[in-house]
């Protein structure tokens, strides 16, 4: 179990250098979103580009388009997206793979209740419960 | 759904306690019932509206020790559960989030539980929505027919906050204040988990089990009505319901790897105080979590976690008390979506002490269910 748990974290902390994807990811805000279409407009904050970071598109709104099924719940204006993609140079039209909305993604909401059915409730302090039972639950 | 009847097989013989129980079953899933339908109306008139995020998910699986105690009764069971979110943006930099929740958890072979709960927090967007600290609050009601002596409502209040350090990291803190109050007397560590095994005399803990036999060479617990230290004993003693208690802190760490990977860890430190002072504890917890997502329509999760729990008020005069208990979980789980719908495959396992020398246990849960978010 330790050294399940140990690798976990050493996989967290070391697994950005295993990326061959061949995709950027790009931390922005949304201007707009049309749900049907899949399409948004962000203002990009930031860009990492094969691991390094770059300045090239900050600060510059995109057209990000994305299959409307990944489009998260709880998107609006003003929210701050993490988003795996593609952005060509000369291209103002990003192609996104994936989407986090602020908190989602890592576990941050548990959107698909993958922690809480593996603890059972009985889950991290930060998160739902704690404390359960006169010593547990 | 079974009769209720074939739950309450604990005595042969009908008597008053057995009545009182079979009473309170029935009574117990006729109130999981109406919560449910009480929740299910909710979401319909909630779907009309068209905001409201609704979830209603169906589990079921097997259990090999719901009480969490050695020797231990699985049992299978399932699990019916419903959700409904309003998430409100009130300005441009102000949001709110409501939701309410039910879980009622049908075991087919020991009692039955389940929990309500509404939550809301308050979050204000800074630094460009790179700084997003929360208010946020909750109540809850937990029942249990098979540790009663868990039954209880909470209340909590606390703040948040996430900050997205970078595009591949996010950093969190939390920091509640939870108020458990208990609803039955119970004698010392008859919580879940706990080790107790002498439910006679009053609400002690989990129900005993008539197949109980001890193996040659095993030690009486100081639990059992045979030991020595039954009597006047603080560990035999019925003590009023319990108003606890919990401070938490909590940090974690979302890292964003790779577009088909992103994990989490955490730490945690919580300080219950409870109304029994021997039951209060300091634990501290750390974890990591993985998700996979190898394709659009799959999601593969991973978690393991460590707890260290060290009761710090248990009196020198009480033996066979172990004041520092360690558990281990992990568990993984693979999803399947199709729309709305998620289809799900999940084992768990978990390993721990209870805060005796004689008590430990493990628990392992299989279990696959459906969840629909529409």
């Amino acid at each position: 179990m330790r050294t399940f748990l140990l690798l976990l974290i050493g996989v967290l902390l070391n697994g950005w250098v295993l990326d061959a994807s061949g995709e950027d990811l790009f931390l922005g805000r949304v201007l707009s979103v049309d749900r049907d279409a899949g399409k948004l407009s962000v203002l990009l904050i930031e860009e990492v580009s094969d691991g390094m970071e770059g300045e090239e598109n900050e600060g510059k709104p995109v057209e990000v388009a994305i299959h409307p099924d990944r489009l998260p719940k709880a998107l609006s204006t003003g929210s701050m997206v993490r988003i795996w993609g593609d952005l060509r140079e000369g291209e103002s039209v990003l192609n996104a793979a994936r989407l986090y909305a602020t908190g989602s993604g890592a576990g941050g909401k548990d959107a698909t209740g993958v922690r809480r059915r593996i603890g059972k409730g009985r889950g991290q302090y930060g998160g739902k419960g704690g404390g359960k039972g006169h010593g547990r639950n | 759904m079974k009769p209720t009847a074939s739950k309450t097989k604990t005595t042969a013989v009908p008597g008053p306690e057995s009545l009182r129980r079979l009473g309170r079953a029935v009574s117990m899933r006729r109130l999981g019932s109406g919560l449910v339908g009480a929740l299910f109306c909710f979401l319909l008139m909630g779907g009309h509206s068209g905001a409201v995020d609704l979830t209603a998910e169906l589990t079921a699986g097997y259990d090999s020790n719901p009480a969490l105690t050695d020797p231990s009764e699985g049992s299978g069971f399932s699990v019916y559960g419903l959700r409904a979110g309003q998430p409100l943006g009130l300005t441009d930099d102000l949001s709110l989030d409501l939701s309410v929740e039910g879980k009622y958890q049908d075991y087919w072979s020991v009692g039955d539980n389940y929990r309500v709960q509404a939550d809301g927090a308050i979050t204000y967007s800074l630094a460009e929505g790179k700084f997003l600290p929360a208010l946020m609050g909750e109540v809850a009601a937990y029942r249990d027919a098979l540790i009663e002596a868990d039954e209880r409502n909470e209340a909590m209040v606390g703040v948040r906050a996430d900050w997205i350090m970078s595009s591949r990291l996010t950093l969190g803190f939390e920091q509640t204040c939870r108020w458990l109050s208990y609803l039955n007397w119970a004698m010392p560590f008859s919580g879940k988990g706990q080790g107790r095994q002498d439910a006679k005399g009053g609400k002690g803990g989990k129900r005993s089990s008539p197949v109980f036999r001890p193996e040659k060479g095993w030690e009486p617990s100081p639990w059992r009505p045979d030991s020595a230290e039954k009597g006047n004993s603080p560990l035999h003693t019925l003590y009023p319901p319990r108003d606890n208690r919990l401070l938490a802190t909590a940090l974690n760490l979302d890292i964003f790897i790779l577009s088909s990977l992103t994990g989490r860890v955490y730490g945690a430190y919580g300080d219950l105080d409870a109304s029994l002072d021997m039951e209060s504890y300091r634990e501290i917890q750390a974890g990591a979590a993985l998700s996979w997502a190898p394709a659009p329509e799959w999601l593969v999760g991973v978690e393991a976690a460590w707890f260290r729990t060290d009761y710090h008020r248990v009196p020198e005069s009480i033996t066979r008390v172990r004041q520092y208990n360690d558990i281990w979980s992990a568990g993984i789980q693979v999803s399947r979506f199709w729309g709305g719908f998620e289809f799900f495959g999940q084992a768990g396992w978990r390993s721990g002490d209870a805060p005796l020398d004689y008590e430990s246990y493990t628990q392992t849960v299989i279990q696959c269910g459906l969840s629909y978010s529409f």
